[in-house]
């Protein structure tokens, strides 16, 4: 069941004016999270901190000093044992606070990621202070990527009469559950709590009134996880090798000075062997990966220090689980075993083989350099040869005993088979490591013909399984329109590897549409060929459409980046989804020229750690890319070819109502991670009766007749449950 | 107008169950019988001789399917068996008296569900065309809970004599269950939302509502009757001959 206020099964208030006091409440439950909220008075100019009691963190995630304002807020939690009463925290200094407290018991609250989805440790990101308030925001959090949780927003005030400060108009959905005060001689001060179940990502925020008016404020908020919620991946990496070539696989632009979070890097970090981009097998699209060997190592890499090395959720900076998705393709079963994959960290891994002797997948988490291995499990059925498999692990190093969680699909393609659970893997104890390298293929000598496609990764342990990822090609759209932002006459097209022409917004279209991108005599492209630090070209790109029968998931940025030299020359790439411009690649020398291929390639994504970025149809429908700001054109300098992989999955069909013995039917097709409801269809039987489909979609009602002996389809193309409330048929009367 | 006969107890299990008939209740031919079924997403299959009349299940959040069953019964005929090989399911059944007397006793059934996690219950009505409809309305939820008070506060200002008929739930296997209201309609047109408070903890919602025809209202069925002479208040005046067919519908 979703969370919801009835998670909160006893609250308390109170308050005290001392430098330590205790919130209480009748005796817990064991396993329930109890949630500590503090407001506190003092006199200005004294920096003051609330310390949590003990076994409990800061949930806020604000644990700095209060200074020079005159309220500030606290909240503490912790998953308490049966019978826990009375919780005493303290002023970090022993300084006298006026202080006021509500306590709460939640259920179903994952208590391992409580200071996650809060404010940020910066306060001011979400902790606000006005001294002469009427309205106080408590700030907005980063983009959740939980698809249940429970929000609180607590707002503090102090009043240097002894007028006790009220709250209401708590707005964004928020709904008051307690306000709790401190009244002494001369001051007051009070909190109020409000709370918003959500069943959808994205960022919370929440603004209240408070009475009277004109006196010091705060605001903050929380968001509290549904234990085991599901959660949208936010994927590092997806690939489904549509670049059509084997170009510069592992040759990217360096990091950038100072880092942003995009891995503008190779489409891989390392590799061995001779990796191929085959058209021979594909399970989507046209390409696969290919790594074929005798008596040999096979393999391509991403790593900590690439791809896997961005953003991090929840908590510390080290030391995270890595969930993936990969298909895999034999065409024909290997005479020995082979490494099929493998997440490396440090001295332990897990490790993914193809085993001949029982002709099944073997997962084995360990140390392989001692070697010191955790006992093998095998799947619990043997693999066939000429069948896309689909893979789904869950490696977690981040316990003195590292674990893996997998399931395998053995035909991915055929949708009436199910991926099948397999036994967890378990390591051997030993020092925890952090993920630091993700290899498809076999470093360990072998004789094998593997092809790999549908390749996703990413850091949410709460996204496992990934389940049925697909990856799509989308190119520059041949049919928009190109814009210059400054002169145009900054801008060339080029052809022949460095013929300029006038530039044209055709011409650009057509020169950066060609996949598999080609480097040297007949490249062709967009180069700024005039110093203007302020100009680019925008290109549009194609889209892929999602509804009525798939869900987006991820897009990455393929960009091959061109100069008629080695010269040190320099430009900038950054994109836009029609709401917002992201850096992709700042402006530097990058290591273009007309010879080599080097690539920049990252993920649509947010820039910034723990901020979901949600890929919607219309943000996709809104891609477009940005290439110019050069404070360096000579050389010319510009870029070849740019395209999107675009991961989307299947939706997940319901039958949701049946009338009359079947005739009439409605099925509501699913997205697979989040529920939301991405179409609906209805089916009606032969003869003189239709039916009606009715929905709601943000609060706005819709119908459709469906004739007799007819399908009918709606598109909704939700992204989260909360978006469709309701849907129904209503068959004709008879 | 058809009328509520009786309402059998509810029954729960996580094998098969027989809701049973009204206490006391013998079948009567004509009367129309009614089965409510809660199951987790299960489509249940109607018993032999029964007919499903519609079925509706949340696709989120805590899973739950409600199923409507009907049957004409036949005289002394048993209450039937439900069989389920998921988790669980929950049944009751109501049998209402003076439903038109051939094909479905229903002539609109629509179904929906409510995908908002609260306590306030709003299930969708139909416009009837039919003078003198009993309108049942129900609602289900997947809470593993046992309570005999879900629902309260049933309300339609359409209708007539709103009155709950069932309110069970169980928490077998992962438990669930549904609440029934009836009300009468008695001018052809709208019968609006029939609302109601979610006493137990806020869910999603199965919503359903079926409008029964009643027999003398039955267009189908046009009822022909002349006035016999001793009705007709007036000594005098044209007596009609009786025929076969004044006969059978006087």
């Amino acid at each position: 069941m979703p969370l919801s206020v009835d998670n909160i099964i006893q609250q308390n208030t109170g308050g005290f004016e001392a430098s330590s006091g205790a919130a209480t409440l009748a005796a817990t439950t064991a396993g329930s999270v109890v949630v500590i909220c503090v407001g506190i008075g003092i006199a200005g100019g004294v920096s003051t901190r609330m310390e949590p009691p003990s076994g409990f963190t800061y949930i806020s995630g604000f644990n700095g000093y209060i200074s020079a304002e005159k309220t500030g807020i606290w909240i503490f939690g912790k998953r308490v044992s049966a019978g826990e009463t009375s919780w005493t925290f303290a002023e970090s200094n022993s300084l006298t606070v006026q202080a006021t407290w509500v306590a709460m018991e939640i259920t179903g609250v994952d208590a391992n990621v409580l200071n996650t989805y809060a404010v940020t440790t910066d306060p001011t990101a979400a902790l606000t202070y006005n001294a002469t308030a009427t309205t106080i925001n408590s700030g907005v959090t980063l983009a959740s990527p939980c698809y249940d949780s429970l929000v609180f927003a607590v707002h503090s005030a102090r009043n240097t009469t002894t007028t006790i400060p009220t709250w209401s108009g708590q707005d964004n959905g928020f709904t008051e559950l307690v306000e709790s005060s401190n009244v002494n001689a001369t001051n007051a001060v009070s909190i109020a709590v409000s709370y918003k179940p959500s069943l959808a990502v994205g960022s919370y925020t929440c603004t209240a009134t408070v009475s009277p008016t004109g006196i010091p404020a705060a605001g903050m908020v929380v968001a509290l996880f549904a234990d085991g919620a599901r959660h949208a991946p936010n994927m590092d990496v997806i690939f489904g090798a549509e670049m059509g070539t084997n170009l510069a696989l592992t040759t990217g632009i360096a990091d950038q000075p100072g880092g942003t979070l995009h891995n503008k890097s190779a489409p891989f970090q390392l590799s061995g062997g001779t990796p191929e981009i085959s058209a021979t097998f594909a399970r989507t699209g046209s390409y696969s990966l290919k790594l074929s060997a005798t008596a040999a190592a096979e393999w391509l890499s991403w790593t900590n220090a690439g791809a896997l090395g961005e953003q991090r959720f929840y908590g510390s900076s080290a030391n995270f689980p890595l969930i993936g998705r990969l298909c895999f393709y034999l065409p024909s079963l290997p005479a020995g075993d082979v490494e099929i994959c493998a997440a490396w960290s440090s001295a332990q891994s897990a490790t993914f083989w193809y085993r001949s002797a029982s002709q099944k997948i073997g997962c084995v988490v360990g140390d392989t350099i001692s070697p010191n291995l955790g006992t093998e499990v095998l799947s619990d059925a043997t693999v066939s040869a000429g069948v896309w498999i689909g893979l789904d692990f869950r490696y977690d190093p981040r316990a003195a005993i590292p674990v893996c969680d997998w399931q395998v699909d053995y035909d991915s393609l055929d949708t009436t088979a199910a991926p099948v659970a397999q036994t967890q893997a378990v390591g051997i104890s030993g020092s925890i490591f952090d993920v630091s390298e993700f290899v498809v293929g076999w470093k360990t000598a072998a004789t094998a013909t593997i092809y790999y496609d549908d390749v996703a990764l990413c850091k949410q342990y709460g996204s496992y399984p990934l389940g049925d990822v697909r990856i799509a090609l989308v190119k520059v759209d041949p049919a928009g329109t190109c814009t210059v932002t400054g002169t145009s006459t900054n801008f060339k097209t080029y052809t022949s590897n460095g013929t300029t022409a006038t530039w044209t917004s055709a011409t650009t279209l057509a020169n950066l549409g060609s996949v598999p991108p080609i480097i040297g005599a007949s490249s062709s492209g967009l180069t700024q060929v005039s110093v203007a630090a302020s100009d680019y070209v925008e290109i549009p790109m194609a889209t892929f459409m999602g509804a009525p029968n798939y869900a987006l998931r991820a897009a990455r940025w393929y960009v091959c980046g061109w100069a008629a030299s080695t010269a040190v020359c320099t430009l900038a790439i950054r994109w836009h989804d029609g709401l917002a411009e992201y850096t992709f690649v700042n402006l530097g020398d990058h290591g273009f020229d007309n010879a080599t291929a080097v690539w920049a390639v990252g993920m649509v994504r947010s820039a910034v750690a723990n901020d979901y970025y949600e890929l919607t149809q219309a943000k996709l429908d809104g891609l477009k890319v940005r290439v110019g700001w050069s404070d360096d054109a000579t050389p010319d300098v510009g870029i070849h070819v740019v395209f999107l992989e675009v991961a989307y999955q299947p939706v997940t069909v319901f039958g949701s109502i049946e009338a009359e013995d079947a005739a009439f039917k409605l099925y509501v097709r699913l997205d697979p991670v989040s529920a939301a409801v991405v179409s609906l269809q209805a089916t009606t039987p032969a003869g003189t009766r239709g039916a009606t489909m009715s929905w709601t979609v943000s609060g706005v009602d819709g119908t459709q007749y469906v004739g007799p002996n007819t399908t009918g389809e709606k598109s909704l193309g939700a992204s989260s449950i909360e978006e469709v409330t309701s849907y129904g048929l209503a068959p004709d009367a008879g | 107008m058809p009328t509520v006969v009786g309402v059998g107890a509810a029954t729960f299990s996580a094998t098969a169950i027989t809701p049973a008939f009204p206490g006391g209740y013998t079948a009567i031919p004509g009367d129309v019988a009614i089965t409510y079924l809660e199951t987790t997403s299960e489509i249940v299959t109607a018993p032999t001789n029964w007919a499903s009349v519609t079925t509706v299940a949340t696709s989120s959040g805590e899973l739950s399917r409600l199923s409507a069953f009907w049957r004409r019964l036949t005289a002394g005929e048993a209450a039937p068996t439900y069989s389920t090989t998921v988790n669980h399911q929950q049944g009751q059944m109501i049998v209402v008296r003076s439903c038109r007397s051939a094909g479905n006793p229903f002539d609109q059934a629509p179904a929906t569900t409510e995908a908002v996690v609260d306590t306030t219950v709003s299930i969708p009505g139909v416009t009837t065309t039919f003078p003198n409809c009993l309108l049942l309305y129900a609602f289900g939820t997947g809470q593993d809970i046992f309570s005999a008070a879900g629902a309260t506060g049933w309300a339609n200002a359409a209708l007539s004599n709103v009155v709950e008929q069932m309110d069970s739930w169980s928490s077998t296997g992962l438990g669930g269950g549904f609440a029934v209201a009836s009300g009468g309609k008695v001018t052809p047109g709208a019968t609006g939302a029939m609302t109601a408070t979610l006493s137990l903890t806020a869910n999603f919602k199965t919503l359903m509502c079926i409008s029964l025809v009643g027999d003398s209202d039955d267009t189908r069925q046009p009822l022909i009757r002349s006035a016999r002479p001793i009705e007709s208040g007036a000594s005098s005046g044209n007596y009609a001959m009786p025929t076969s067919s004044t006969i059978l519908g006087g």
